[in-house]
């Protein structure tokens, strides 16, 4: 069955950039929701990968902007939806969806 | 002089401990204490000496004056916040900064004087030694946030040959000693920071973003003698590559840069600078 990534960059940033690299090593698709707004000039120095879209999202509207990205997806996509994030009360939050939706996966990493 | 330096000492790479080294280098009597004794100091002092250190839950009682204040937190939001509540109390008698932007905002609610003075390095810790450049880029610290993460993690995907992260203080002799370029990307980018020094002591070319003010060039380092600044990211990875490949030119700045340090930017210049000032002012 065909799985989709969100990976959430709301703190440091190492840890999701190499998960979304490895990812697109095997061939996976991820999209990557950063917390955070910077200048064009830095976003266009991450290098791109075809299988990588990162999308910078301003610090307030972020965590609405996650819940409603994660329910388009999760209403729209057939398959399973993985998310990687690494805090504790976006977690906690999402969690919820996944009781709802069983396609959920959750996962935390530590940066 | 007998001066009494307050500050926590939980880590061993601190400003505070820093700046009690250069004082008694400088034949000083000093005794430390933890904020969170402040009140049981006796008198007696010369001087109080208070370094930021990230807590600031504690104050030196007003009954021991004159106390002074080595405010280095200042880029940070929250810190920043405390302190200047505790500086617009009258919390200090004299206040030291490293930060050029915010003494200016210090100085609009201090009834105090507010000073500038520069971070240094402490060259019992922070060395050159004879090490093979075996790392391309050198970066000691945490990834920060926005935007120094992204430069961080560039630089690793494209330089697999560096040191990027945490180490001990320690380690940062042998780590900058060994890099060709240290790496410096100050969190609001306005100051030489203790980093800027530290790689220059150990003797690598100290790459850096290039500051809106000339603080730089006021303390003597010159861009491309001394140091190298970049503009942005497409300027730094055109600099890293220029400098990797031009190695007589990458060292001979790195000289520069360590010999300028070496000479004049130490914790015992700057500590021996503030103590002209504080006697001066408190006619002591």
């Amino acid at each position: 069955m065909h799985k989709r990534y969100i990976l959430v960059c709301e703190k440091g940033w190492r840890k999701i950039r190499e998960l979304s690299l490895e990812l697109a090593g095997k061939d996976m698709s991820s999209t990557v929701l950063i917390r955070g707004l910077v200048e064009r000039d830095v976003r266009e120095m991450i290098t791109r990968h075809g299988r990588i879209k990162n999308i910078f999202i301003p610090e307030k509207i972020f965590s609405p902007f996650l819940f409603v990205y994660v329910l388009i997806t999760v209403i729209l996509s057939y398959g399973r939806l993985s998310i990687v994030l690494s805090k504790d009360k976006t977690y906690n939050r999402l969690d919820v969806f996944k009781k709802v939706f069983r396609l959920i996966e959750l996962t935390k990493v530590s940066e | 002089m007998k001066i009494a330096i307050i500050f926590g000492k939980e880590r061993r790479d601190t400003i505070g401990i820093y700046f009690e080294q250069a004082l008694k280098a400088l034949g000083h009597e000093v005794e430390h204490f933890w904020p969170k004794d402040a009140h049981g100091i006796r008198s007696g002092y010369d001087f109080y000496f208070r370094i930021d250190d990230g807590h600031y839950d504690y104050l030196i009682p007003e009954r021991f004056k004159p106390r002074v204040y080595f405010a280095s937190d200042v880029h940070l939001d929250k810190p920043f916040k405390k302190i200047k509540d505790h500086i617009s109390k009258g919390a200090y008698e004299l206040i030291f900064c490293p930060m050029l932007q915010e003494i200016e905002i210090l100085k609009d609610v201090s009834p105090a004087e507010v000073i500038w003075t520069g971070f240094a390095c402490d060259p019992e810790v922070h060395k050159r030694l004879k090490l093979n450049k075996s790392y391309d880029i050198g970066f000691v610290g945490n990834d920060g946030g926005i935007p120094r993460k992204f430069y961080l993690q560039e630089i690793r995907e494209r330089y697999s040959n560096s040191f990027i992260g945490r180490a001990d203080h320690r380690e940062m002799s042998r780590i900058y000693s060994s890099s060709k370029i240290g790496f410096n990307l100050a969190i609001r980018g306005e100051s030489l920071t203790m980093r800027s020094y530290e790689v220059m002591a150990c003797g690598a070319m100290l790459l850096m973003k290039r500051l809106r003010d000339n603080s730089a060039e006021n303390t003597g380092f010159i861009d491309r003698k001394h140091l190298v600044m970049f503009d942005g990211p497409r300027d730094l990875f055109r600099l890293i590559d220029y400098y990797l490949k031009n190695d007589k030119e990458r060292e001979e700045i790195a000289e520069n840069g360590y010999q300028l340090t070496i000479a004049k930017h130490t914790y015992v210049h700057r500590l021996k600078e503030m103590v002209s000032i504080i006697r001066d002012r408190f006619n002591l």
